[in-house]
């Protein structure tokens, strides 16, 4: 097994804080622990620091209790599965990975021909033409590690024509260090999914294991796009931040339909039976208001948090001046934090829209409703309305990265990056920026591009798409 | 050792991972029993397949005892006319009890939620089953549970209301709307705490609990 480990002796009590770092490159072979810091790797080799401590893979890094952290190498080198960086330190026990995705297998998806792919941990350049199945390949991994697309709603659309079977699988390291064997099937229609051992008929099942974000040239649809879009961007954002924010968002998102469920059901107002039916139309009314104030809330304090890094990194990205701000369009102005004011005030507007809310069936006011805006700060103009596609698709990249980070916060592990033909449309400076930016994140990527000469830094692997052919180069 | 020909990157698709999925056809009648048991609540697909299994297994005389126990069960077992709980006998044998206390009415869901309280004991109260959640996406309006009984109880002179809902969202409205219908009723309402299991190591409660618990906390 190939080894090289970089020993940082960072403080004089080896014992207790030792710091080791180990990664892993073709070159090396053997190890031995130079620190004698009690780790029990006598009998590999380490080149310590002054033999020349070599770049890292940017992949993920390992915090183990240096007495399990023997366990952790043997599993790794046994199964050949060893990723990347390893950090012992004294007392802590905690282990963050980010995924990687070792292989990739498919037949009949889209025009791709069925291949089999082995990735590293590095950066996988996909290059070929427009048209030949890059994205396709991209998608595919979305697929069968996230159980959707950005692309198409239904695993149907993403067949080969006439194609009456297609696969994917995957396997790899998920976010718990364990390995991960998925994989989709679908045949004739009906789709089934397989997680390790687990079958299972839900898409819904490949979630969760790994996570992978894919950045493309229809995220300039957050800018330019209706309101839908960037609700979702603000929406994933809280449900990484807060504990309880998806749960937040699901029992809006339920209630609401309970409500809207009344409305249609009586729409018109004249087929309400009882006085006990009023109340129970006020008892969803007062319960979605409720929710709905403290995601409206939330959603506010989180732009106003982000609103500064967005422009930041907008500001890394072009090359020109000019600043950018968010800020929440809510159905209510949203106060400082006090949720039950602004419950209060929800609740009148949605009382004074009572009889169009009755007319038309569906909840008229809501965090479901509402806006962000994303323009200059200079003279507050937006984007949407007088950026140009340049400056939009910038502003949609740095909402990309704000998410990344929010993402890849305490809690949650940093993504796998599918970057679909992001570089293209970027002049040489905001293309090194946006390099810099990625490399900062330290994760497997995935890059595809018509131009691979292009691309502001160098791939670990090469590989070639052209009619549906993929080769390695 | 040899070393396979071509580029390690691209194999040739093996037998072995064409057999990565496996589906079996399975007779009709098979089929349709799984389904029925898959309908059950809390049975996947998978249990639903190992209890069909299980059944086909059990000689005659067992399978029509267990046929026979359900019929039976469904013919003798009704909703008790004061709380609706499930019961072979009216009242039932709680709303019957001269030992209960009679001001204090438990209100939950459906009737097996009476068993996790009866089981602790600690409560000496009656209890109301509503028979469900206020959820017009399932056609369950203010008219589809008990609430006007539970309104008609109240009347008689109750002094608290526990409400012992789950924690959906159908719960926390159903939860509202009997307030609301309560009204101006002077009746003390009370919900449960949601929190920490006794005896459970913090290191291993869940976030959500964890949040729960912090909202719910009470001053010493
Ligand atoms: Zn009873």
């Amino acid at each position: 097994m190939p080894v090289t480990a970089i020993a940082e002796p960072a403080h004089q009590d080896r014992h207790t804080e030792g710091r080791l770092l180990v990664s892993m490159t073709p070159a090396h072979r053997r190890m031995r622990c130079m620190l004698h810091c009690g780790l029990g790797l006598v009998g590999f080799a380490i080149p310590c620091v002054q033999c020349g401590p070599r770049s890292l893979h940017p992949t993920e890094q390992v915090l183990v209790l240096r007495t399990i952290f023997l366990q952790y190498f043997m599993f790794f080198s046994v199964t050949q599965s060893y990723l990347g960086e390893y950090t012992v330190e004294g007392c802590e026990i905690e282990a963050t990975f980010c995924g990687v995705i070792h292989l990739l297998a498919q037949n009949q998806f889209r025009n791709l021909m069925p291949c089999e792919l082995r990735f590293g941990p590095g950066v996988t350049v996909v290059a070929g033409k427009n048209g030949q199945g890059k994205t396709n390949l991209l998608e595919a991994i979305h697929w069968v590690t996230q159980g959707f697309s950005p692309r198409t709603r239904s695993f149907d659309g993403a067949v080969k024509w006439q194609a009456d079977e297609a696969w994917i699988r995957m396997e790899g390291l998920g976010k718990t260090g364990h390995p991960v064997r998925q994989g989709i099937l679908w045949r004739g229609g009906a789709v089934v999914t397989k997680v390790d051992a687990t079958e299972s008929r839900s898409l819904v099942a490949l979630h969760g294991n790994l996570h992978v974000v894919m950045m493309g040239p229809e995220d300039i649809a957050l800018i330019k796009d209706g309101p839908d879009q960037r609700r979702r961007w603000v929406d994933l954002l809280l449900s990484a931040r807060y504990t309880d924010g998806l749960d937040l968002l699901m029992r809006y998102r339920r209630t609401l339909a309970q409500r809207n469920r009344w409305l249609k059901d009586r729409r018109g107002g004249t087929q309400v039976s009882s006085p006990a039916d009023w109340q129970a139309f006020e008892a969803l009314t007062e319960q979605l208001s409720t929710l709905g104030a403290t995601i409206m809330v939330r959603r506010s304090q989180l732009l106003q948090e982000l609103s500064p890094q967005v422009s930041a990194y907008y500001h890394d990205l072009s090359s020109g001046a000019e600043a950018v701000e968010l800020e929440y369009l809510g159905s209510v102005k949203v106060e400082e934090g006090d949720e039950s004011f602004v419950q209060a005030k929800l609740l009148r507007k949605m009382t004074a829209m009572r009889t169009v809310e009755l007319s038309q069936g569906i909840t008229a006011a809501g965090p479901h409703r509402d806006d962000i805006a994303v323009r200059f700060a200079l003279h507050g103009a937006s984007l949407r309305e007088s950026g140009s596609q340049g400056q939009c698709r910038t502003a949609a990249l740095a909402m990309g990265i704000v998410a990344l980070d929010v993402g890849s916060g305490k809690e949650v592990e940093p993504p796998i990056l599918l970057l679909d033909d992001i570089f293209a449309e970027l002049d040489a400076y905001r293309r090194n920026a946006l390099a810099d930016l990625i490399r900062a994140k330290k994760c497997q990527v995935f890059v595809a591009t018509p131009r691979a000469e292009d691309l502001p830094f160098s791939a670990d692997a090469m590989l070639h798409v052209e009619a549906g052919i993929i080769r390695s180069v | 050792m040899r070393l396979p020909k071509q580029n390690p990157r691209f194999g040739i698709q093996s037998p072995e991972q064409k057999l990565f999925f496996h589906l079996m056809p399975t007779p009709p009648s098979l089929d349709n029993l799984i389904r029925e048991f898959s309908g059950l609540p809390g049975i996947g697909r998978k249990s639903a397949r190992r209890i069909a299994y299980h059944v086909l297994g059990l000689s005659l005389d067992s399978v029509q005892d267990l046929t026979h126990a359900i019929t039976e069960a469904k013919e003798r077992v009704h909703p008790c006319g004061t709380c609706f709980q499930f019961t072979e006998t009216n009242p039932c044998p709680i709303c019957a009890s001269p030992r209960r206390d009679r001001t204090r009415i438990c209100v939950v869901e459906k009737s097996s939620d009476i068993e996790a309280f009866e089981a602790g004991g600690a409560y000496q109260g009656l209890y109301h089953v509503l028979g469900g959640a206020l959820s017009p996406l399932d056609g369950i309006g203010p008219s589809e549970l008990r609430i006007p009984e539970l309104m008609q109880r109240v009347s008689q002179g109750v002094a608290e209301v526990i409400l012992a809902l789950g924690s959906s969202p159908e719960a926390d409205a159903t939860v509202l709307l009997i307030d609301r219908m309560l009204g101006a009723n002077a009746v003390r309402r009370t919900r449960l705490a949601r929190g920490i299991p006794v005896g459970s190591d913090l290191e291993f409660v869940d976030e959500m609990t964890m949040l729960r618990a912090f909202e719910g906390r009470v001053s010493l």
